[in-house]
């Protein structure tokens, strides 16, 4: 039994695959945290939170190198950035949450080719985006998506049910 | 992962779970459309790239308990409770250690403590007293950390330490709080899940963190962490 401890830790594999997100994305993650932040330390500050982020759901991660992981190093990458923003301008995430949380970039004019409700979900804001993307595309429950994003479950599960009503709203044509 | 199988109607349309998969995934892409082919080579700061040495070591050392818990599954809980006369405690003691450990989420609890050290460089400790029928087959020294696996007897036992700035102890149990406990006059906390005895102490004179995590009785577990010296 101890045995079977003592190679699974051998893995190698295994104890790489932190080191292989990090190397194989790291100038990403730094590159997205220069769209966000002005200076070194709060970019420094915001890839290590997403560093921490991602180490808890490692474990989820079935292919480092895939395109589902680089999106998620993104998307969260991008949040920690919008956290260290908000803190810098003294916002509580109580109030962040209430006032449904600033952008900080512009959400981007979706193309004609995609349908209708891909649309509706990348003309909403980031923050919405982004809970509705760990929700549906990546499968996380509100617990998981709350330790993601460093919010907790309750506030994720408050931003996950506005992200519907705004995308519902958006479909309808309402915004 | 959970997933909410529910299908969710807007606009006349009924979508499925799938559905909004399929355009989520697409707009997660989309956000990295306008990413240049060659990215800039970021170039973190020293401080930064030891941030992630730490964080590197978590994860390993995560790894391994979780692997260690799982091994020694079936080891009797009450273990514990036998033990329960050795341990002694007080309230001053516990208090500067529960001073130290930081955070707590959901039923798991990560214990840390990150403070200013000015202790300088972590000195080299060893077990004085290894159980009987047991070796060391591996040991891993980096800077400010050491993990020596003791094995033998069908048994196994791990101890570790950290020291220096954002010292990292155990990463994660779901056994509570633990009992306080001390090591050598120093304080600490013992726990039990899933037949691991884990015990956590800290000496913060020096500003170390050390770990013991194995298999064997609490009464083994904790001799052999009042026989650690430096050397």
């Amino acid at each position: 039994m101890l045995q079977v401890y003592l190679s699974l830790l051998d893995t190698q594999a295994e104890k790489d695959k932190f080191i292989q997100v990090y190397e194989a994305y790291r100038d990403l993650m730094f590159y997205i945290a220069r769209r966000y932040l002005a200076g070194d330390a709060d970019r420094e500050i915001a890839v290590d939170g997403a560093l921490h982020a991602l180490l808890g759901v490692l474990e989820s991660l079935d292919d480092p190198f895939s395109t589902k992981t680089k999106n998620l190093v993104a998307l969260i990458t991008r949040n920690k950035c919008i956290d260290v923003l908000r803190r810098r301008g003294g916002a509580s995430e109580e109030s962040w949450e209430e006032s449904g949380g600033e952008e900080t970039l512009p959400a981007k004019a979706p193309d004609a080719a995609a349908d209708d409700l891909s649309l509706a979900i990348r003309s909403l804001r980031e923050t919405s985006q982004d809970v509705l993307i760990l929700r549906y595309y990546y499968g996380y429950s509100a617990a998981e998506i709350g330790k993601i994003l460093g919010i907790g479950r309750d506030a994720a599960r408050k931003r996950l049910e506005r992200a519907k009503k705004e995308l519902k709203e958006m479909l309808e044509g309402d915004v | 992962m959970n997933r909410d199988r529910t299908e969710w109607a807007a606009c006349g349309k009924t979508y499925s779970f799938a559905d909004l998969a399929q355009a989520c995934e697409a707009a997660a892409s989309a956000s990295l459309s306008d990413l240049p082919d060659i990215l800039p080579a970021a170039e973190p700061s020293e401080a930064f790239s030891k941030r992630v040495e730490r964080l590197h070591r978590k994860y390993l050392r995560g790894l391994r308990l979780a692997q260690f818990g799982r091994a020694a599954a079936g080891i009797a809980l009450a273990l514990l409770l036998t033990f329960s006369a050795v341990i002694t405690a007080n309230a001053q003691a516990r208090n500067a250690f529960l001073a130290w450990w930081q955070r707590t989420s959901g039923s798991s609890v990560a214990y840390w403590y990150g403070r200013e050290s000015d202790a300088g460089k972590t000195g080299s400790y060893q077990l004085s007293l290894v159980p009987e029928g047991m070796q060391a087959v591996r040991r891993t020294e980096s800077e400010g950390f050491s993990s020596t696996v003791y094995e033998g007897s069908g048994h196994l036992l791990v101890f570790e330490y950290s020291g220096g700035e954002e010292a990292g102890a155990f990463e994660v149990f779901e056994a509570g709080e633990g009992i306080p406990v001390e090591v050598g006059g120093l304080p600490g906390r013992l726990f039990a899940e899933n037949g691991r005895i884990s015990l956590i102490w800290m000496d913060e004179a020096a500003s170390v963190v050390f770990t013991i995590s194995s298999d064997l009785d609490v009464q083994t577990v904790l001799q052999a962490a009042e026989s650690v010296k430096g050397y």
